[in-house]
């Protein structure tokens, strides 16, 4: 029961709140960014090791045998996650923008072009 | 009644992430598996100080190469969203 | 605090006077620190990514500054191409010398120096300088057609 762990819960469960209950198109847009950028900083939050330095080498002095260095990889494979985030939230955005240009509004319930 | 079955839908799915989340490791006890061949002979045999650079460029390059056409996609895809209105309707 | 948006003799509503100076400031100094982040991105902390999405914040500020900027689309999407095209030709240059695609065949050089590490700082470049042009053409498509904003 760590602050780090407690603040992924609490930041996805606001998005996943966003996402199920509210109406407005935007609002849930940004509740799908939010739950994303949790995820991200869990598997971040899993690779530290206690005492640890970021992994940069400087020859003489920081080398991985003198100092305990954190995990490098779950921060390399996050950063690929980053860019997929954005890329879904620009086009997420651009279909919005299509579609308050067709309809005039931006409520969910009254965008019902499919079922009639 | 659709808001009380959303609020309980929601309740449900929330405790069962908090159980996965708060099992996985305690904080700060990692059990470093392939990141540790990678802290001690990525200098010699990639050439980069910045360690991350290395496994992000030469031992996962080709992670960063779907990554650079994903977002080429999804710029090509807004383009294509915009193009009636930006270029007349022909 | 000076929110005043005075109108043109067209209509426009025209940032004020305070934005557009600043802006005009900024620009470089924030072009600049992006250019340092993505060409050392092997030596410090950061990288093409994080380098790119700096400049194209520092090209949207200028876009959000003065309300009229038109910079030529054809000009970043050639840029975005060039950018690609360059990646997948460093990637060759592995074959060309017998080994996989993108191999470190150029030599390693000495660690802690600004020309290190094969072909990894030229990648970087690349990525910044593709990252930058595509973030600022996302954002070049989503305003209206007659550019207010």
């Amino acid at each position: 029961m760590n602050i780090d762990y407690l603040v992924v819960i609490i930041v996805f469960a606001i998005g996943l709140y966003a996402v199920l209950i509210k109406k407005n198109l935007i609002k849930i847009i940004i509740g799908l960014s939010l739950m994303e950028y949790s995820v991200q900083y869990f598997l971040i939050a899993t690779g530290y090791v206690a005492g640890g330095s970021p992994p940069i080498v400087d020859v003489p002095l920081i080398t991985p045998n003198t100092v305990v260095m954190v995990d490098p990889l779950p921060q390399a494979l996050v950063l690929t996650s980053i860019v997929i985030g954005l890329s879904v939230t620009a086009l997420a955005l651009s279909i919005a923008i299509v579609l308050y240009r067709q309809y005039g509004t931006l409520d969910i319930t009254e965008i019902r072009g499919l079922k009639e | 009644m659709k808001r009380a079955l959303s609020f309980l839908l929601l309740g449900l799915l929330i405790s069962i992430f908090m159980v996965t989340v708060l099992n996985v490791n305690t904080f700060g006890e990692h059990d470093i598996g392939v990141g540790a061949h990678y802290l001690d002979h990525g200098l010699q045999e990639a050439g980069a100080t910045n360690l991350v650079t290395n496994i992000v460029l030469d031992y996962r390059g080709y992670d960063t190469l779907g990554e650079v056409t994903v977002l080429f996609t999804a710029t090509t895809g807004v383009a294509a969203l915009f193009w009636r209105e930006r270029h007349g309707k022909k | 605090m000076a929110k005043s948006k005075s109108k043109t003799a067209s209509g426009e509503n025209e940032p004020s006077i305070i934005v557009k100076s600043v802006a005009r400031i900024m620009f470089p100094l924030a072009f600049t620190y992006g250019v340092y982040i993505f060409v050392h991105g092997h030596l410090t902390p950061g990288g093409g990514f994080q380098g790119g999405t700096i400049i194209a914040s520092s090209i949207i500020l200028i876009y959000l500054g003065f309300g009229s900027l038109n910079i030529p689309e054809s000009l970043t999407t050639a840029l975005e191409s060039l950018a690609a095209l360059c990646f997948i030709g460093l990637g060759c240059i592995g074959i060309f010398k017998g080994g996989n695609f993108l191999w470190n065949a150029v030599g390693l050089g000495e660690a802690g120096t600004l020309l290190s590490a094969g072909i990894l700082g030229p990648i970087y470049v690349v990525i910044g300088v593709k990252v930058g042009t595509e973030l600022t053409a996302i954002f070049n498509n989503m305003r209206r057609k007659d550019h207010e904003y």
